[in-house]
């Protein structure tokens, strides 16, 4: 596991490289087929992030023991399962233009984040859940109930969630353990310290630390003072570099001393010098969602296996293959009852955060279209794009 | 006309087509962000391309050239030296020059920001440079996205170059120097003009996609060192807005064209075709 | 096995190479090895000034390496090169007053011809006006005084090679070497450029080094051709004396075509050597000048002009000798009838014959006397196989009609 690429690892780097390749997202989709026939029937035809569910040993998602494989036996429907959402915004380019003009995609469960949940419900390309079919939706975490994205809970269920937060190596910061965002902006540091792409996470850890409520907040003039200290601190050359995943490397090996860090990936690293933290005045919490897009047919079938994978048992299953946050109450307690590693898993306080730290998550306001464009543009423009 | 058509379609399909979708789309507008643009006569694109992103487009080719220019001073000399002295080993070194080319580009890329990473052994010793202090850095610098550029590229430079000295009579350099030149003024009034078309060649094939490129600026660079076509990336794939992505894209394409008929009319590759 | 013109007695003979004056080009023992390859072995001759000097051989006889060691391509390995009495075996090319007409031409593709002309005397700083005039009075010399301002991808294989002879001897070179510039050119246009050649020579009084693998070009052009096989010099001469008197037997085969028999010296009186023909009779041959050892080996050779049957008009003195043949066959060239016979010991010689010879009396398959004029034979002192013993060359070539002339 320790080799594994994690989600948001593969998002960045493949979403870079594929990046160049779009020129046309209404070619691209055109070459994609009518779509919707294949699930038509029956079944459930489910696209989601690379590596983001359990397999058999062998590798394959449909083996022996594995989640889709026990779904399948448990309630005989048929469930196809693809690996090919990579990036929100390529999947955003390529599922535009049919569902714009009124017309279904394939799969009827997709995986976007939050955010573009978000963007796809205002852009009333969501079909509501059966929830009164999915009793274990109680499962679902507290914290994430009702999000800003979906105030209402009727439209998406999330999958798996992460934390943003600080990493730092002890090492490069002379010994320094880092506890806020204004740790970051030490002179000590000048240099050495990077922030993610990612606006949202960015943007939102600043602001916190300057007192801004992100999960109310929702227009660029309330964001500014965040905007104003990013730009002052890339000006400077406090802030080396915006990256991606490829923080990694350089934070391991001490090049980077401090950044804007996914837990996920710090979940990855085995250096024991990299630390991470949610900062005092708060982090932010992201999540993955199932939605169903408009016109999907089978809505019967998805209910079910969203049942399915709510239930702790099946989600600790899930949990303690991809290591990502479960959003489902009792996966820890299950994972605790199973021993071994999975037990010290069930202790990890980047899967199990305590109370406290739970207590300074935040997860981002919903933004309209407008003030969402103006906050991506006063990004790019500080990022040099 | 039946013997040009093959080519005349392969040009409207491949070249006039993509052009004209892309001028549609440089003049279109929406109304709302994530709702296709609809065609419009909207110049705004071009007036925000230049108002807004001068800094990228400068970078863009300030880089692009002196990339272009090192591509030369390193690749000629190689691949003088492989063309001349490579023996019955050419075909191997050539092929050695291309090899690492067969790594995906952004691995490539990625493997650069190690290399000069502030810990990684390039620093140290660049620190030790009289004129660097302690605190010098590779990485993040517009020299690393020119370094990373001139290693991306510099294949495209060296193979033409190779071919047009491969072409070249060795036995003309024996004849100048009957005639009294030094070796060196040999290879300045004979090899050098007669390897004017590999140059040029190369040069075009390492300038024109350096200019475009975003991937190197991305790893190696800073915000400080975006280029233009990192805007068209945002505009492109964040932003969602393609009118304002193919309006920068036109209007890279048109000083690129230009820029490469001025130089191809200093250059005069005409006559040169031996 | 003589390798300078001093010991043979031809160059007593009027001999239009022997101009007055030092030489300019004097090898010294020249040897060239590649790795283990000897390519040249101890070349040693002088080349004077004004003449017209060839170096004729088979391919990889060492005759280009020698040239490119005068030009200053190619150091000697051992030996000296002087070049009017200053050793530049060290010095690089450019700095040599020589100057080298290539087989290919070398013209600068990317120059017009007059840049191409004037390339040599820019190198050396000569002030423009005279550049000027210098080029266009060699255009004029190579008559291409129009072609000036024309590309050389614009020119005639003849009119490239008539631009590559301006280009080197604009610069009044104190040699010119020219590595087989004709080579490329078709018969017809090498038959006119081996007399411009010549005739530009004389216009300009410079020494020519002339390199070709070509007998005839040789013969027709040269006051002085050294003939050169596997690295070594067999001979050096005027074209009469090499064709009348070769040295050796490959001399003998590679100028022109040659009977070869071999002999037994029987004895030697003044300059008359009888020899046994091992076909059951002597011969009388010239001794050519030299001593030949009674009971050696040596080889006889009659130019296939001088063979002819017995009875018909000898030119030049009595029958020498006779040879009992079968004629193999008769082939009507014009001029001169392709006679082929065939020695009892199977060897085949080829005799021209001339109506005077009455070839028309002969039939294929008939017995044949074959006799020649006394001074119609040479004596080579170097022995051949049995298997090597008749005619050197059963192509029908022109060249015999040439070296004749």
């Amino acid at each position: 596991m320790a080799n594994r690429v994690s989600r948001r690892q593969f998002m960045t780097r493949s979403g870079l490289a594929l990046g160049g390749a779009i020129i046309a997202p209404q070619v691209l989709a055109a070459c994609g087929g009518g779509g919707g026939d294949e699930a038509a029937t029956k079944g459930v035809y489910f696209e989601n992030w690379p590596e983001y569910i359990d397999t058999a040993s062998d590798g394959s998602v449909y083996g022996p023991g594995t989640t889709l494989a026990l779904f399948t036996k448990e309630t005989g429907i048929p469930i196809k399962y693809v690996q090919t959402l990579n990036d929100n915004n390529e999947f955003f380019a390529k599922i535009q233009p049919l569902l714009s003009a009124g017309k279904t995609i394939g799969p009827n469960v997709v995986a976007p984040t939050y955010w573009m949940a978000a963007r796809l419900l205002d852009l009333k390309w969501l079909d509501k859940l059966p929830l009164s079919k999915i009793p274990n939706a109680k499962n679902l975490v507290s914290g994430l109930q009702k999000p800003p994205s979906d105030p209402t809970g009727d439209y998406s269920l999330p999958w798996q969630a992460g934390t943003t937060g600080i990493a730092y190596n002890v090492k490069a910061t002379g010994g320094k353990e880092l506890r806020s965002i204004q740790d970051l902006w030490d002179p000590a540091l000048k240099g050495k310290v990077t922030v993610v792409t990612e606006m949202r996470d960015t943007i939102g850890l600043i602001a916190m630390s300057l007192g801004i409520d992100i999960s109310t907040a929702n227009t660029l003039a309330q964001y500014q003072p965040a905007y104003d200290e990013l730009k002052k601190q890339v000006d400077s050359g406090q802030i080396k570099q915006f990256t991606g995943n490829e923080y990694v490397g350089p934070l391991e090996d001490g090049s980077t001393a401090a950044c804007i860090a996914w837990s996920g990936d710090v979940l990855g690293m085995k250096n024991p010098d990299v630390r991470y933290v949610v900062p005092e005045s708060g982090g932010t919490l992201w999540f993955d969602t199932m939605t169903i897009p408009k016109g999907a047919p089978n809505v019967d079938d998805v209910a079910k296996w969203m049942d399915f994978v709510y239930d702790p048992v099946n989600a600790a299953r899930i949990t303690a293959a991809v290591r990502f946050m479960s959003p489902v109450q009792g996966v820890q307690e299950v994972l605790r009852s199973k021993g071994g590693e999975d037990a010290v898993l069930a202790e990890n306080p980047l899967l199990f955060p305590d109370d406290a730290t739970k207590a300074r998550l935040h997860t981002f306001a919903n933004l309209s279209d407008a003030e969402e464009q103006k906050m991506d543009e006063a990004f790019s423009k500080i990022s040099g794009a | 006309m039946g013997m040009l058509s093959p080519g005349v379609i392969w040009l409207l399909l491949f070249f006039l087509v993509p052009v004209l979708i892309l001028v549609k789309a440089s003049l279109s507008s929406t109304p709302r962000r994530f709702i296709p643009p609809t065609f419009s006569w909207d110049w705004s694109n071009y007036t925000a391309a230049f108002s807004q992103y001068q800094p990228q487009f400068v970078r863009s080719f300030g880089y692009a050239g002196t990339a272009t220019i090192l591509a030369i001073l390193i690749g000629y000399p190689l691949a003088y030296w492989i063309a001349t002295q490579g023996g019955r080993f050419k075909n191997l070194l050539i092929g050695l020059v291309v090899v690492p080319f067969f790594i995906s580009y952004l691995i490539r890329t990625i493997a650069w920001t190690s290399i000069l990473s502030d810990n990684g052994p390039f620093v140290g010793l660049y620190r030790l440079l009289p004129w660097v202090g302690s605190d010098g850095r590779l990485l993040a610098t517009p020299w690393a996205v020119i370094g990373g550029l001139t290693y991306n590229f510099i294949s495209f430079m060296i193979l033409p170059i190779y071919v047009s000295l491969e072409k070249i009579d060795f036995r003309l350099t024996e004849a100048a120097a009957d005639l009294g030149s030094t070796a060196w003024h040999a290879f300045r009034k004979v090899v050098l003009p007669l390897s004017m078309p590999g140059v040029f060649a190369g040069s075009l094939l390492v300038f024109i996609p350096a200019a475009g490129d975003y991937i190197n600026t991305y790893y190696l660079g800073s915000a400080k060192t975006t280029m233009i076509g990192t805007v068209v990336q945002d505009q492109f794939l964040k932003q969602q807005d393609y009118p304002q992505a193919a309006a920068l894209s036109m209007v890279l394409m048109v000083i690129i064209t230009t820029m490469v008929l001025i130089y191809s009319k200093f250059l005069g590759t005409e006559g040169l075709a031996v | 096995m003589s390798r300078s013109t001093d010991q043979d007695p031809g160059s007593t003979l009027e001999d239009p190479g022997a101009v007055a004056g030092g030489p300019v080009v004097r090898l010294e023992r020249v040897t060239k090895h590649f790795g283990d390859f000897v390519a040249v072995e101890e070349a040693d001759f002088d080349i004077a000034e004004g003449e017209f000097f060839s170096m004729l051989g088979p391919s990889g006889c060492g005759k280009t390496t020698t040239l490119r060691m005068i030009a200053g391509f190619e150091q000697p390995t051992a030996g000296r090169i002087l070049l009017q009495g200053r050793d530049v075996s060290r010095t690089p090319p450019h700095k040599r007053d020589v100057n080298t007409v290539f087989q290919n031409y070398a013209l600068f593709p990317h120059m017009d011809v007059f840049d191409n002309v004037a390339f040599g005397l820019r190198n050396r700083k000569v002030k423009d006006a005279e550049v000027r005039t210098r080029v266009h009075e060699m255009l004029e010399v190579v008559r291409l005084p129009e072609f000036a301002q024309r590309r050389p991808n614009q020119l005639s294989g003849g009119q490239q090679q008539r631009i590559a002879l301006a280009r080197a001897l604009v610069n009044m070179p104190k040699a010119l070497l020219l590595d087989e510039p004709l080579g490329a050119l078709d018969l017809k246009l090498r038959q006119v450029m081996q007399l411009e050649l010549k005739r530009i020579q004389r216009d300009v009084g410079i020494t020519f080094i002339f390199v070709t693998h070509d007998q005839e070009e040789a013969l027709t052009m040269s006051d002085r051709i050294a003939v050169m096989t596997q690295g070594r010099v067999d001979q050096i001469g005027t074209p009469t004396e090499i064709y009348g008197h070769p040295a050796t037997t490959f001399v003998a085969g590679f100028i022109g075509t040659a009977n070869l028999l071999p002999v037994k010296v029987v004895s030697q009186t003044g300059d008359q050597v009888t020899v046994d023909s091992r076909l059951g009779n002597q011969f009388r041959v010239p001794a050519g000048g030299r001593t030949h050892a009674v009971g050696s080996d040596a080889t006889i050779m009659i130019r296939p002009e001088r063979l002819v049957p017995a009875g018909a008009p000898l030119h030049g003195g009595e029958a020498a000798g006779t040879i009992d043949c079968t004629v193999t066959s008769l082939v009507f060239q014009g001029p001169v009838v392709r006679c082929q016979v065939q020695t009892s010991t199977g060897a085949d010689l080829v005799a021209h014959l001339g109506p005077e010879d009455d070839p028309a009396s002969l039939a294929v398959g008939s017995p044949i006397t074959m006799t020649w004029a006394y001074d119609g034979a040479y004596l080579v002192p170097e022995a051949i196989d049995a298997d090597q013993a008749g005619v050197t060359s059963m192509d029908d070539d022109e060249t015999a009609a040439v070296a004749v002339g």
